[in-house]
């Protein structure tokens, strides 16, 4: 066999013994772990529908102790599955949707309160009876402070839930409901602190 | 408002950074067609390529597809030790949850940059006539920079707050990087009792593409109040009937996002010429006894331009532009048509309109500089014959940054016909490899090269570099003609 050939066979046989020594398994990229955290800025989330309390559908008052009249409405679908993977993960700090609520509900000088209580509906369409979100008192007027405060320790819970159930627990010497009376959550804003991603 | 894409968008956004690092290793650059091992081997033709007046030991014709293939990418910070941890028996990337801000960044340079080069030669030959020695090459060259600033991966890890508003500066994302065909003729001629040589190659270039992405200004800031990005952005793009493509923006049918380029019949979309200089000088006729074994050689390469035809160019920019949006700007349904999720991918939307960018009218061509490089050489021989110490600095005038490497070189011909380089580069080899090079040159038969000035390349099972910061290898196949000069 030509000299020069056989060199050039031992040195195409001295490059891949060195790439072949080369290789990190360590760094096996099929097995990297890509879950990722991000922190990112309150989202803002614009105003919710109105809710024209007139409207609403009645619950029995004993749900709320010492409501004269519940009213209940439902924010379908505000909880997809990418948003519970996303911000409601295991190991979130808690979720806060911070908002400004005007509630035009019957004369301010009626001495109405309004009593928001706050369930997660999960995907069955049943009420999610882990998840205690602190309910809220609110009166007639504009540019309350309004929230829906899920704690960290709830995140678990919060696989299945589709649905943000209002209900409202009104108190007032005598009820008398205008077409005109709103409750309108606006400049919504949603703090998580984090989301997480698999790349 | 529900659409599928949604639920990816935001994964693509993150993923950019991704895809930008991958097409940048994948697509080529850096500083010439050789690997600086070879600079100082008698028996290599490429580093005519590195200096016009190196001139290899005798002539030679190049097997067609295989006289020179040349392989390099380098950079300061992209690999999978800097970008990964190890962390409970797993790796994680810098972006896990649990890896600290200040561990996460501590491996990032203030510009994290990727530099990748591919020189392919189809044809070559080279032979000597008298005191000139003449060398024609017809290749394919591909180069790419992309430099990512330190200020993409504190948005990525350290992200906002809640209750603070916090601006990120993006500025300084740069791709750049072009394709084109070279024709070259050398000569170099010796002068002053062959003490001298000076050498220079005019190459006709035929530009196949280009790519230029400039982020003049990018900046991203958020609180609880606002979002708002402001850009300044411009991208140049060259190739066969290159058009910009257009896609309805999902949430507004009144706009159109940027969805890449189309193309169109192959031809030439661009045409210009580049000139190599180089010079040698041998001490071997001074009157300094020990100065008489030293070689200083420098050369000049790649000077010149590429000039792209209006019918094959176009720019596209988003000049000064500010998107702002604020929590009036959305409205969340209680019909179940809006998740949480979809109204931060809208806002996410409006929020890349400051980076959409919008073909500018085209009224001539467009002309751009190639990408100079410098290489000094200082050569000692000390084993008469048979070795010789070197050391290059090299220099590549990059248009958005500059890289340089330093080379020290051991150069042992055993036999005649064989040649060896051991060598180390300062700036990428962090003494985990060495250069390595091997040329079998007989005068008769096949010669048959192998060379890299990173040998031991560290790289994962897929292939990606680990704890490497540079890869090339470089190999040809020829058949020389000819005796040594």
């Amino acid at each position: 066999m030509n000299k020069s050939l056989i060199y050039n066979i031992i040195g195409i046989g001295i490059l891949f013994l060195f790439m072949q020594s080369c290789v990190d398994k360590e760094y096996d990229s099929d097995k990297l772990n890509t879950n990722i955290e991000l922190n990112v800025p309150p989202v803002p989330l614009g105003g919710f529908d109105t809710i024209y309390v007139n409207f609403l559908p009645s619950i029995p008052p004993e749900i709320v102790i010492g409501a004269r009249v519940a009213l209940s409405d439902t924010i379908r679908g505000l909880f997809d599955q990418n948003t519970i993977d996303r911000f409601f993960f295991e190991g979130s700090s808690g979720v806060v949707i911070s908002a400004k609520l005007d509630a035009m509900v019957m004369p301010q000088e009626s001495g109405l309160e309004i009593e928001v209580l706050l369930d997660i509906i999960d995907a069955d369409k049943t009420k999610n009876e882990f998840v205690k979100i602190p309910s809220q008192r609110i009166v007639s007027a504009k540019n309350q402070n309004f929230e829906v405060r899920i704690g960290p320790e709830y995140m678990k819970y919060m696989k299945n839930a589709r649905d943000l159930h209002f209900i409202f627990g009104i108190r007032v010497a005598a009820i008398n409901f205008t077409r005109q009376d709103y409750i309108y959550l606006r400049r919504v804003i949603l703090f998580a602190g984090g989301i997480q991603l698999e790349l | 408002m529900k659409n599928p894409r949604n639920k990816m968008k935001l994964r693509s956004l993150f993923s950019v950074s991704v895809a930008i690092i991958i097409g940048c290793i994948l697509s080529p650059d850096g500083f010439a067609q050789s690997t600086r091992s070879s600079y100082f081997m008698k028996t290599s033709y490429t580093r005519t390529a590195l200096n016009a007046a190196l001139r290899p030991e005798h002539g030679y014709i190049g097997v067609p597809f295989l006289s020179n293939i040349y392989l390099d990418a380098r950079t300061n910070t992209f690999n999978m030790e800097n970008l990964t941890f190890p962390l409970n028996g797993e790796r994680v990337t810098f972006m896990h949850a649990q890896i600290s801000e200040s561990q996460a960044l501590s491996n990032i340079s203030t510009d994290n940059y990727i530099t990748t080069n591919l020189a392919f030669s189809i044809f070559s030959a080279g032979f000597f006539r008298g005191d000139s020695y003449w060398n024609f090459d017809f290749g394919i060259r591909a180069n790419a920079d992309s430099n990512v600033p330190k200020s993409v991966f504190e948005l990525l890890k350290v992200g906002f707050k809640e209750n603070e508003t916090v601006t990120h500066d993006l500025s300084n994302i740069s791709l750049a990087g072009s394709v084109f065909g070279e024709i070259g003729v050398t000569n170099s001629r010796t002068f002053l009792n062959n003490s001298l040589t000076l050498g220079a190659r005019g190459k006709l270039l035929l530009g196949i593409s280009y790519l230029d992405l400039d982020a003049k200004s990018l900046n991203i800031t958020a609180g609880s109040e606002f979002w708002r990005a402001k850009s300044q952005v411009i991208l140049r793009g060259a190739a066969p009937g290159i058009k910009g493509r257009y896609e309805e923006n999902e949430y507004n049918p009144d706009k159109q996002d940027f969805d890449g380029f189309d193309f169109g019949d192959f031809n030439i979309p661009g045409f210009g010429l580049g000139l190599d200089i180089g010079a040698v000088y041998d001490f071997k006729d001074v009157s300094v006894d020990f100065l008489r074994k030293l070689k200083v050689s420098y050369a000049l390469n790649d000077l010149g331009f590429i000039s792209w035809s209006k019918s094959n160019f176009v720019q596209l920019s988003s000049p000064e532009t500010e998107v702002i949006v604020s929590p009036n700007d959305y409205t969340t349904h209680n019909d179940g048509t809006t998740s949480i999720i979809d109204i931060f991918d809208h806002a996410l939307d409006d929020l890349r309109q400051a980076v959409n960018l919008h073909e500018d009218p085209v009224t001539s061509g467009y002309t751009a500089t190639l990408r100079a490089n410098m290489n000094v050489g200082l050569e000692y021989e000390v084993w008469d014959d048979k070795m010789t110490a070197g050391f290059l600095y090299s220099t590549r005038f990059g248009k958005y940054f500059t890289s340089n490497e330093f080379t020290l070189s051991a150069n042992y011909m055993p036999k005649p016909w064989l040649a060896t380089t051991f060598s180390y580069s300062f700036a990428y080899s962090a003494f985990k490899t060495f250069g390595l090079a091997v040329h079998v040159a007989p005068t008769r038969g096949i010669n048959f090269f192998l060379a890299s000035d990173y040998s031991i390349v560290r790289i994962s099972p897929q292939w990606l570099p680990t704890s490497s910061h540079a890869i090339n290898l470089q190999m040809g196949v020829s058949i020389p003609f000819g005796g040594r000069q």
